[in-house]
């Protein structure tokens, strides 16, 4: 019955259901570490983006304090038997200075119980750096204590698709940072556009567009917001994949009449067949060393993922549990791959160990695509759909940590996760 | 007890008058907020195949047939037996005027893989293309095309939807 009342709850009121859109973190992990948080000044919201931060990556349990008393930027006036009683390990304080236009800014990270310094650094940055600025930080912090890179200063990239009776439909490829916010448009169009992937040093993206109505792949440079066709042959032009050097591009092509994959020598911009036979092939990624790719094809009836040996072109099939698996990409460590896997008419992201074998189902719900891995390994974005919209969200590759990303009007679609960019 | 049953009863109406009234809402709050959404606009711009059957060719010498969709079964590319003669007037159609070009666009229902459906609408398009060119068309008046599930026509997350979605277009764009 309480069931039921959510139920009638829920469907009564949908609009709260569209206000909740915002970062919101659904799952966390259950040790998370506490860390305090004293507020940096009245003069930004510095303090505010790392606690999203931290918050956000599930690893955290955040106490702000914004108490004067307790927010002082000087380590000697501290208040460490106040932090311990609050069983808070680390304590984040800071401090913010006006110079003119730009900030400087210091901040410390404490250690409770050692009454040691971790941290101590110190920054003057112009003022519209300062939510890159928070990012950094929240890198540093993350690092420190949990001994991995963070991904907090990485960037997304996606597809926006706004649908109105009245107008063309409006496709958008956007690169935003990592928490969804500071978007910026790279293409907008009326025809559809696809599957975008960063090059390995983070400068361009590869993409898919179909205006003039036939599909081209281009390379556009971020900054500049340059681009050049790689590909515009009749037919498939898809699934464009960097090598690891960036030297390469694998891509989609149907110059047999099947859908193919090729290498393209990016400074020739040849393309290579490299597999072949009369079924589809598509979705190719890079293996770490460069030597192989993984790709969908239908060869043994439904998609399922192979992997090429380029030097020799042996094949081999990965997957075996579910009916249909596509979408695969390697984890940074090269000893996964993480799959877009349907069983029982349920589409979800799945991790597979590449050593035993075992896949670990991350999502629910079955309306899930376009797995992208972060590159540290931690979190997958993913595609999906919430409050009858296309949203993106976030797992862990534990499957502990869930969080959906902010979202502007229309379906928001196919998140690339960008490579460490400093 | 049994009154409490009754009253239960008599609630559970009133919700459920209440979430008729929110269904509504719901659907008009959708398609306020990101729009295209919603059965009413689903099935428009799409051409019956069983009009175009009794099209006669040598009434319509001067107008390319009718626009034509053809629709397919899930993760398949068989054509329907029935769609086949439809194919053979727009077979006849092209041959009649060799300056005539057909674009053939494939598309597929939104479940899946974003490029593994970009292959299968292309498979589509392919086997319409095939059975075009066996009845004696030039390649050179064809364009295949696939966009997956990247241009639905109605957009709801049911069979409905994904029946009229799953589709091969032709667009004649010079005749």
């Amino acid at each position: 019955m309480t069931k039921l009342l959510k139920f009638i709850f829920i469907l009564l009121f949908p609009v709260n259901i569209y206000a909740m859109l915002n970062l919101e973190l659904t799952q966390g992990v259950d040790k998370a570490i506490p860390i305090g948080l004293v507020s940096f000044s009245e003069h930004n919201d510095i303090a505010d983006i790392i606690s999203s931060d931290l918050q956000n990556s599930g690893h955290f349990r955040v106490v702000n304090i914004d108490a004067p008393q307790q927010s002082s930027y000087r380590v000697q006036a501290v208040n460490y038997a106040y932090w311990a009683q609050q069983k808070i390990d680390n304590v984040v304080i800071g401090n913010t200075k006006i110079i003119g236009n730009k900030y400087k800014i210091t901040f410390k990270l404490l250690d409770v119980y050692g009454r040691s310094v971790l941290l101590n650094k110190e920054y003057t940055i112009p003022k519209k750096q300062l939510r890159a600025l928070a990012h950094h930080m929240s890198d540093s912090i993350y690092q420190q204590l949990t001994g991995k890179r963070g991904v907090f200063s990485t960037k997304i990239a996606y597809v926006l698709v706004q649908r109105d009776p009245n107008k063309p439909t409006k496709y958008s490829l956007i690169v935003s940072d990592a928490d969804g916010y500071n978007s910026q448009n790279l293409l907008v169009s009326s025809e559809p556009i696809m599957s975008p992937t960063w090059s390995p040093d983070g400068k361009n993206i590869a993409y898919v567009s179909f205006e003039n109505k036939r599909a081209a792949i281009y390379s556009q440079n971020i900054a500049s917001g340059e681009r050049k066709i790689i590909t515009k042959y009749p037919g498939i032009n898809g699934a464009p994949s960097w090598s690891p050097d960036g030297k390469k591009l694998a891509v989609v092509l149907t110059k047999t009449s099947y859908p193919k994959i090729y290498i393209l020598d990016l400074a020739t911009n040849k393309p290579q067949q490299v597999t072949f036979g009369m079924f589809s092939d598509t979705e190719p990624n890079w293996s770490p060393d460069g030597q192989s790719l993984i790709f969908t094809s239908d060869r043994g009836g439904a998609p399922q993922i192979y992997q090429l040996d380029i030097q020799t072109g042996e094949v081999q099939r990965l997957t075996y549990q579910g009916d249909y698996n596509a979408t695969a990409s390697f984890t940074p460590n090269g000893k996964g791959i993480v799959i877009l896997n349907r069983n029982n008419g349920m589409f979800n992201i799945a991790l597979q160990d590449l050593t035993t074998g075992e896949v670990n189902i991350l999502t629910e719900f079955g309306m899930n695509e376009s797995p992208s891995i972060a590159p540290n390994g931690s979190m997958i974005s993913y595609a999906t759909h919430y409050g009858g919209r296309g949203v993106l969200s976030e797992v862990s590759s534990d499957g502990k940590v869930k969080l959906r990303l902010p979202s502007q009007e229309g379906d928001v679609q196919e998140p690339a996760w960008s490579p460490f960019l400093d | 007890m049994q009154k409490l049953l009754s009253s239960l009863k008599i609630f559970l109406l009133g919700i459920g008058i209440l979430l008729l009234a929110a269904c509504n809402t719901i659907k008009h709050g959708t398609s306020a907020a990101s729009s295209g959404f919603g059965s009413e606009v689903s099935t428009s711009g799409i051409g019956s195949p069983a009009e175009f059957n009794d099209t006669n060719i040598n009434a319509d010498r001067l107008r390319a047939p009718y626009n034509q969709v053809y629709y397919f079964d899930f993760d398949k590319y068989d054509i329907y037996q029935g769609d086949i003669a439809s194919i053979r007037v727009q077979s006849a159609y092209l041959s009649a005027h060799p300056d005539a070009r057909v674009r053939i666009e494939g598309n597929t229902d939104e479940r899946g893989s974003r490029e593994y459906n970009i292959t299968l609408g292309w498979r589509r398009a392919k086997i319409v293309a095939a059975i075009i060119e066996q009845q004696g068309v030039s390649p050179k008046q064809i364009v295949m095309l696939s966009y997956g599930k990247e241009k639905p026509v109605a957009f709801g997350h049911d069979e409905d939807s994904y029946r009229l979605n799953r589709r091969v277009n032709l667009i004649y764009e010079a005749k």
